[in-house]
């Protein structure tokens, strides 16, 4: 279903996808049409990247990496060369929901403006 | 990288993580609130506070005063038994308010008040039996009291519906909680490994590269992490609060008590399984470290057994795996080596958590389809956990009845 979404649209298409997550607000995960690399993360230059080498204890192992900024409130994480990563936003102490989706929009413009792709096509999978 | 100055270590041999002599295992809210909520609102006719308290003041009075051997300055205790309650990821605590007459506390986020809302919604009373009895073990301490000289009461707390703020009252006087002294990390024996069938699975790998990652406090002092809220507790509270909880049932009810209390914290070790285990094999984490060698259900089952050995709940194994069960071998089981420290040899087997644990691998992988990567709602643990199909363990041996390890076949 996720591929017959993405062929099904001309443009660099990326694909948002809002999940369940019980200890943030707002969690969505993304899909792009090219594997995601370190220097495509290290775009996001007012975040902490750190990126575990799994592949350093475990043959065949892919390396781990999140991206994280205190504020606004927003985790990434993901797997290096794989096209999907998860974005995790809000704070359970500071942010308001209007804050969390304040702060989705503003993220959801800047993958464009990265140049990520070039239309986001949104997709609820919540509960309720 | 990592803003604490924690010094914990691993003890590879046995699968465990030691801070300040007290054995630490990481556990995630749905366990936390779940083992709470069975103790106090499934059986009321306990009066479970009083160990609920004592347990959370008798691990950090133990473990603080073992660190503070180091630290001479009450300034600098307080500050490092804030760093610690952080970490760990219970919340964040502000000590400067308390002095050693005791005083209140105002704590904006702590673990149980704000993830009980989390899973359960509000509640009519605080919740936050862990914080009130942790900071009274701080603080004693910070102080060098000793415990039976010190009050404790939650006074408000944001679980309870227009609650602005957690706050705690402490105070000199006779303690108004249980007391125990704690137990440490008990008597461990050197785990016997056993052969296990070929698998795709790289145990040592997996174990080596978990065991790096920082999973800790983020700013608010709360671990988000593999689709849950986790913390880095206390061996010893949870065997604490589980074996109190049983005994009080023995004296109440004899045998029935028992029977009764039994499958209750089984079933919190299941609900334990659908959200921490099943959290784990969908989050990135397990797709970059675990999921490229998984060719096979049974692989699956080796995929998540190799990561529990990561928790610090003592070394896992499993053989003979089908879509019909499989055979789990625990090395010194955390619920065991706590119980025969504290109470000695059991009558019967005490490792409930491992009991649920089990059964709830075998239900993720044969009957939840977990590589499908689930929602891991309530209502999907009620369809699979609670169905008719839902795999049982049966214990074989159990070290707390004098075994050299704790054994379970899971079949359907």
């Amino acid at each position: 279903m996720l591929a017959q979404s993405l062929q099904s649209i001309d443009k660099i298409t990326i694909l948002a996808v809002l999940t369940h997550h019980c200890a943030f607000k707002i969690r969505k995960r993304y899909y792009f049409e090219t594997p995601i690399y370190k220097e495509s993360l290290l775009l996001f230059d007012d975040m902490e990247l750190e990126v575990i080498e799994f592949s350093k204890f475990v043959k065949d192992a892919n390396d781990y990496f999140k991206l994280v900024s205190i504020h606004p409130p927003l985790f990434i994480s993901g797997v290096i060369s794989e096209k999907v990563f998860d974005v995790f936003f809000g704070s359970m102490k500071t942010s308001s929901k209007e804050d969390d989706l304040q702060t989705v929009k503003q993220f959801e413009e800047r993958l464009l403006q990265l140049n990520f792709g070039n239309t986001i096509q949104q997709q609820d999978n919540s509960p309720g | 990288m990592s803003i604490y100055n924690i010094n914990f270590s691993l003890d590879m041999d046995h699968r465990r993580y030691i801070y300040g002599k007290e054995p630490l295992i990481l556990h995630c809210h749905h366990y936390n609130n779940y083992l709470q909520r069975t103790i106090v609102e499934d059986a009321p006719y306990i009066d479970s506070a009083p160990f609920l308290i004592g347990a959370a003041a008798e691990v950090s009075y133990s473990q603080l005063k073992a660190i503070f051997t180091d630290i001479e300055h009450v300034t600098a205790r307080k500050l490092k038994a804030e760093e610690i309650f952080s970490w760990a990821g219970f919340g964040k605590i502000d000590l400067s308010t308390l002095s050693n007459s005791g005083g209140i506390m105002i704590a904006d986020i702590t673990h149980y008040s704000a993830t009980w809302v989390m899973k359960f919604g509000y509640s009519e009373k605080p919740v936050d039996f862990f914080t009130t009895g942790w900071v009274a073990g701080a603080l004693a301490a910070i102080y060098d009291f000793d415990l039976a000289d010190i009050t404790a009461k939650q006074l408000s707390c944001k679980s309870v519906e227009g609650a602005s703020e957690n706050s705690y009252e402490y105070g000199r006087g006779k303690s108004d909680f249980n007391r125990y002294e704690s137990v440490g990390v008990g008597k461990l024996t050197t785990d016997d490994i056993i052969d296990v069938e070929d698998n795709n699975v790289d145990y040592e790998g997996v174990m080596a590269a978990l065991s790096v990652m920082e999973v800790e406090g983020n700013d608010d002092g709360i671990i988000p992490a593999f689709g849950v809220v986790m913390t880095r507790h206390y061996a010893n509270y949870y065997n604490r609060i589980s074996f109190e909880f049983l005994n009080a049932m023995v004296e109440k009810f004899g045998d029935q008590g028992l029977e009764a209390a039994t499958p209750l914290l089984i079933e919190a070790g299941r609900i334990c399984a659908f959200n921490t285990f099943g959290g784990m094999m969908i989050c990135q984490e397990w797709d970059a470290l675990i999921k490229p060698h998984l060719k096979s259900k049974e692989d699956w089952v080796h995929g998540i057994v190799a990561a529990v050995n990561a928790l610090g709940w003592g070394r896992w194994q499993v053989t003979n795996v089908t879509d019909q069960g499989a055979d789990f071998t625990i090395h010194n089981d955390y619920e065991s080596v706590g119980y025969n420290a504290m109470y000695g040899k059991s009558d019967f087997d005490v490792s409930f958590l491992a009991h649920g644990g089990v059964v709830g691998i075998m239900d993720l992988v044969y009957l939840c389809n977990i590589e499908e990567k689930p929602d891991l709602s309530p209502e999907f643990y009620r369809a699979t956990f609670k169905g008719k199909d839902s795999f049982q363990a049966r214990n074989e041996s159990s070290r707390a009845m004098g075994d050299a390890c704790t054994k379970f076949t899971v079949y359907r």
